[in-house]
């Protein structure tokens, strides 16, 4: 999993990651929504296996039939 | 009226290739149905009447000619309205989308349309296919068949619906963490996702580019498997379609279990997360007949449960919310506040972990596909929890956290929903069959023998009917 910050996000950060996304008036509309889409998405992935190697193939041209489609 | 309801697409293709079935007597039984249900039901958005009947006699005439087109032909259907119908608006059930007109049929209309299929109309969803019912739309909710008060599964809520109270014998609809098998399973019809590619998306609109599948729901495995083989095939409009012929879905629906070997994904539901003891009854129960039908059934264990789903919800919402991300900047008052909820995190995922999801995908996929090697199919359950109430926005939200179907999506396998009976308050419990890549005859013929044994889907939901209109409506 990315290292994320250890500390709780601070509304002016939430702000700045919002803008920084075109959220400004989603932001404006929503700050509870806008909150718990940064904790949410930002720790979305959760923890990885041990065995996890960041060097392994992305998916980015998934085929399903590698993955024993010969049936 | 009443048998045409609960009539089969196999039956009704025998039936109508046989002269002894009209198709436009069929639409209109139908459409009449549709009219006197749906006030209640709620899981039409549009009705194509006159599409429909146009359709009905184009076929009857063909046939009367001598121009059997296959099992299709002159059998109704209904479709999510997440999938293009030209000069109709695909709404994805949205206030976004009441303008649009679409220019071409979706490729799965398009075949349906070349297979003879009847047009019934178009069905309610999630907006978008991932919110959840609300009233905040411009267009109600559709309702659990066997209990109005609870929610039908989603996303293809309205397709479930529509399929369980007789008022389409099938419809498409489409899956990325489970919107096929979700209403299945809580509606108590058959739901299957497809093996990733099988089915075109060209003509849907998209949620999440490499989770996104179409697939069938039918009340019946033979009907299902008659569907799919209608829609699917190689389609050079997706990108990610599948470069082989489909084979025939049904060729080994009648060849029983004796012998086969299935594996049993009970630490999803036993230990990663408990599912409500009604499910766990209801595979349990579905074990033992699929022992008693010659099947070796035995235990596997594969990654947990939350690992497949962290991998699949950060590549769902990070790819949906790039659809997204221009409307939601824009007009984001335009979408319910559930659908918000799910589409904003899509904006705080960083780039490293959705390439990291990925790339855990390929493990994944890698695992699955080692554990299929000595086996024929597999089974898990398919929702852990009940349907709760239809307005309990956040019990809801955690049902969509605590289901199995999303790990069927991250590997791209082929997974249909089939009943597995009924609580003591007539509510109907599911489970998964799942399959190697591109094994959908074997993924059919363990849910047909397992079905046929225990005749679940022969139970239908007591159908309300609008007053005024009892003389309009099949019985249930």
């Amino acid at each position: 999993m990315t290292e994320k910050p250890d500390t709780e996000p601070t509304m002016e950060w939430v702000l700045a990651l919002a803008q920084a996304r075109g959220l400004d008036r989603a932001y404006a509309l929503y700050p509870e929504a806008i909150v718990a889409a940064v904790a949410r998405g930002t720790g979305s992935l959760g923890l990885l296996p041990t065995d996890f190697s960041a060097t392994t193939e992305p998916a980015i041209t998934f085929d399903a039939a590698k993955f024993g489609g010969d049936s | 009226m009443s048998d045409l309801a609960y009539l089969t697409i196999a039956d009704a293709g025998r039936l109508i290739r046989a002269r002894k079935l009209s198709p436009v007597e069929f639409t209109t039984a139908l459409l009449t149905r549709i009219a006197a249900t749906d006030s209640t039901y709620h899981a039409y958005i549009a009705v194509t009447q006159d599409l429909a009947i146009t359709q009905a006699k184009a076929a009857e005439a063909e046939i009367m000619r001598g121009g059997w087109r296959g099992p299709m032909h002159g059998v109704p259907y209904a479709t999510k309205d997440i999938f293009d119908v030209a000069g109709m608006a695909t709404t994805c059930h949205s206030k976004l989308r009441i303008d649009h007109c679409a220019a071409a049929d979706a490729t799965a209309i398009v075949k349906l349309r070349e297979a003879g299929a009847v047009l019934l109309g178009k069905l309610a969803l999630h907006e978008f296919a991932t919110g959840g019912p609300t009233l905040e739309l411009p267009w109600p909710a559709a309702r659990n068949p066997w209990n109005l008060d609870l929610h039908p599964g989603g996303s293809s809520s309205g397709s479930g619906v529509a399929v369980a109270i007789g008022t389409a014998p099938g419809a498409l609809g489409t899956d990325t963490g489970g919107s096929v098998r979700n209403p299945a399973t809580c509606c108590g019809v058959v739901g299957m996702k497809p093996t990733y590619g099988t089915v075109s998306r060209a003509g849907v609109f998209p949620l999440a580019f490499s989770l996104d599948h179409v697939g069938p729901l039918t009340r019946t495995v033979e009907d299902n498997a008659i569907m799919l083989q209608t829609i699917a095939g190689h389609d050079p409009a997706d990108p990610a379609s599948a470069r082989r012929p489909p084979p025939d879905f049904t060729a080994e629906l009648n060849a029983g279990v004796k012998g086969l070997r299935i594996g049993v994904i009970a630490h999803f539901y036993e230990v990663d997360m408990i599912a409500a003891p009604e499910q766990r009854a209801g595979i349990a129960a579905a074990i033992d007949v699929l022992r008693h039908l010659g099947a070796e059934v035995k235990p596997i264990r594969l990654s947990s449960l939350q690992r497949y789903t962290a991998c699949g919800r950060t590549i769902h919402i990070a790819e949906a919310f790039a659809v997204h991300e221009r409307d939601l900047q824009e007009r984001p008052q335009d979408y319910a506040e559930i659908t918000r909820r799910k589409l904003l995190p899509g904006a705080f995922i960083l780039a490293a972990d959705y390439v990291k999801a990925q790339q855990l995908r390929t493990v994944l996929c890698a695992e699955f596909a080692s554990a299929m090697r000595d086996l024929d199919a597999v089974i898990t359950l398919s929702s852990l929890d009940m349907p709760c109430r239809i307005d309990d926005d956040e019990t809801i939200a955690k049902t969509y956290e605590r289901q199995c179907r999303m790990p069927f999506n991250v590997t791209g396998t082929p997974a249909v929903a089939v009943p597995t009976g009924f609580t003591a308050t007539g509510l109907p419990t599911a489970m998964q069959i799942v399959g190697r890549a591109f094994a959908e005859p074997m993924v059919y013929r363990v849910a047909q023998a397992y079905c046929e044994a225990t005749g679940w889907g022969e139970r239908h939901p007591s159908v309300k009917v609008a007053e005024g209109a009892e003389s309009l409506a099949a019985s249930s």
